[in-house]
């Protein structure tokens, strides 16, 4: 899926972009594209700050010496900073790359991932650092909606010729997380999974040359994403989801904060697969 | 020197009968999705690396978290750090050993190196000369200069690391395009890339038209 099949109308106007300033200006230098990238990818790492802290505060993890509202509210003006950069030069090399980010699947996965990830990070962090881990009615709805954009994006990420293997990115994230903040359990059966994840890539270069076998190392690679995907997947729910042992509100603001924390990642795991991938369908 | 070591690095290990297009370093830089996911991961841990120093690095600067004594902060933000560094810096190593030669003599590439030795220079300093007195301004809202001019230094050359990262797959001030004696071309060490200089009076073989390795060198493979 991607913009193209959605809106098959906007064909000639995105090409159009191309040739009108300032697409056409940056176009015309070698230097002005570059340096957008350049205070593109900044903007990443500084949001990359502002969003892991709060969200690694709402799981107890990190810099917990310091109270959640004050994590969230000092982070806050770096969050709209590295937002409003990565918007503006996000929407000038679009006049560029229009045509590209039109055609492809992970540039359609980026934008509805994005959609949960600002939902998330000021509809539902924001909110329940204020009141201290808690959630509302209001928070917790918007939190559900957030969470169903999120795993249609993952969904189209896993399931687009042109996308899927960006989801390695992802898998990886959580398997940090696992390693990170989950229980003693996960970690071990996380250990056997790269082991046996490990072996099998080792096992099918014997099997297949990489060179000349291209359909089948594709095939190999897609399921061992996918089913690598589900334990890491079935790994979180069983450290993030589980009946509390003591309060309910502590169990929501860690997968809030799990939630958001791979929003994220599915934000720029997507972003740069705009570029690696291919149009795909 | 170097640059015979990476030549090897780039075209023996893992080649099959001599031929240096099989050798491990190009099939990984030609792979299906390999070279991508690595390098992918490469700028995704970035968020990891670079976001959890920058928030360290306002706290000495005393622009954010000023209530939040340093060590506070740094104790439990280091571990990520760390990890970020791990991540950013295994997947670099491979990415950099798909063309090694390409890098070794890429003017973007060396001014990286430059800043993180800047960077790594700064962390010891640091270390071993201000953290000597951090008890008595572990708790300012606003740390003394010589805080602030760490932090600045180490916010600075993790951006120019990252500007330079960017900029290393462009192809501007490659050797090819250098003329012998510049600035680039010592600095990049081309002598070594292109080998001996050409007469100028003879006429070039039409083969050498585009600018080539040694004769005796394989191909560098194809920059990404």
């Amino acid at each position: 899926m991607n913009f193209h099949s959605i809106f098959p109308d906007l064909g000639p106007w995105i090409k159009s972009l191309a040739t009108s300033w300032p697409g056409s200006a940056i176009k015309g230098s070698d230097w002005a594209f570059p340096a957008i990238q350049i205070v593109h990818v900044l903007a990443l790492s500084a949001l990359g700050g502002a969003v892991l802290l709060p969200s690694l505060r709402l799981m107890n993890v990190g810099i917990t010496t310091v109270s959640p509202a004050t994590t969230e509210k000092t982070v806050r003006p770096l969050l709209w900073i590295a937002l409003a950069l990565l918007v503006f030069t996000g929407l000038l090399m679009s006049t560029v790359l229009g045509q590209r980010l039109y055609n492809r699947p992970a540039f359609f996965v980026k934008m509805v991932a994005l959609a949960a990830a600002l939902i998330l990070s000021f509809g539902v962090v924001s909110p329940m650092a204020k009141n201290d881990g808690a959630l509302n009615n209001t928070v917790r709805v918007l939190a559900g909606v957030a969470l169903l954009l999120w795993a249609f994006a993952v969904f189209i990420f896993g399931t687009t010729m042109g996308a899927a293997p960006g989801l390695f990115h992802l898998v990886c994230a959580g398997a940090l997380i696992v390693l990170a903040a989950g229980s003693r359990l996960s970690r071990i059966v996380l250990a056997a999974a790269v082991a046996v994840v490990c072996a099998a890539l080792i096992a099918t270069f014997f099997i297949y040359n990489p060179l000349d076998m291209r359909p089948e190392m594709m095939d190999v690679e897609r399921w061992m994403l996918r089913l690598g995907g589900l334990v890491i997947a079935g790994l979180l729910a069983w450290d993030f989801l589980r009946p509390p042992a003591d309060d309910k509100p502590k169990r929501d603001a860690r997968f809030v904060g799990l939630l958001t924390i791979l929003c994220w990642i599915t934000v720029a795991a997507a972003g740069r697969w705009i570029g690696l991938g291919g149009d795909g369908g | 020197m170097l640059h015979d070591f990476f030549n090897w690095v780039q075209s023996v290990p893992g080649a099959t009968d001599g031929d240096p297009s099989t050798s491990w370093s190009q099939q990984f830089a030609g792979s299906l999705h390999f070279w991508s996911l690595i390098e992918g991961s490469h700028v995704v841990a970035l968020m990891l690396f670079a976001g959890t120093i920058l928030m360290v690095d306002l706290r000495m600067l005393g622009i954010a978290f000023r209530s939040v004594p340093y060590s506070a902060l740094n104790d439990r933000v280091l571990p990520l750090t760390i990890a970020g560094f791990v991540l950013v810096v295994a997947t670099g190593v491979l990415l950099f050993l798909s063309n090694p030669v390409h890098y070794y003599h890429s003017l973007f590439f060396r001014a990286k190196m430059v800043f993180l030795v800047v960077a790594a220079v700064n962390i010891f300093w640091f270390h071993y000369r201000v953290q000597k007195s951090q008890a008595e301004w572990d708790a300012m809202p606003s740390p003394p200069a010589k805080v602030k001019l760490a932090a600045a230094v180490s916010l600075s050359s993790w951006v120019l690391v990252i500007v330079f990262g960017r900029l290393i797959g462009l192809s501007f001030f490659e050797c090819e395009t250098q003329k012998p004696g510049s600035f680039v071309y010592i600095f990049d060490e081309c002598a070594a890339q292109m080998g001996p200089p050409q007469p100028e009076e003879e006429a070039p073989p039409p083969e050498s038209a585009a600018p080539q390795a040694a004769p005796d060198k394989p191909a560098t493979g194809t920059p990404q």
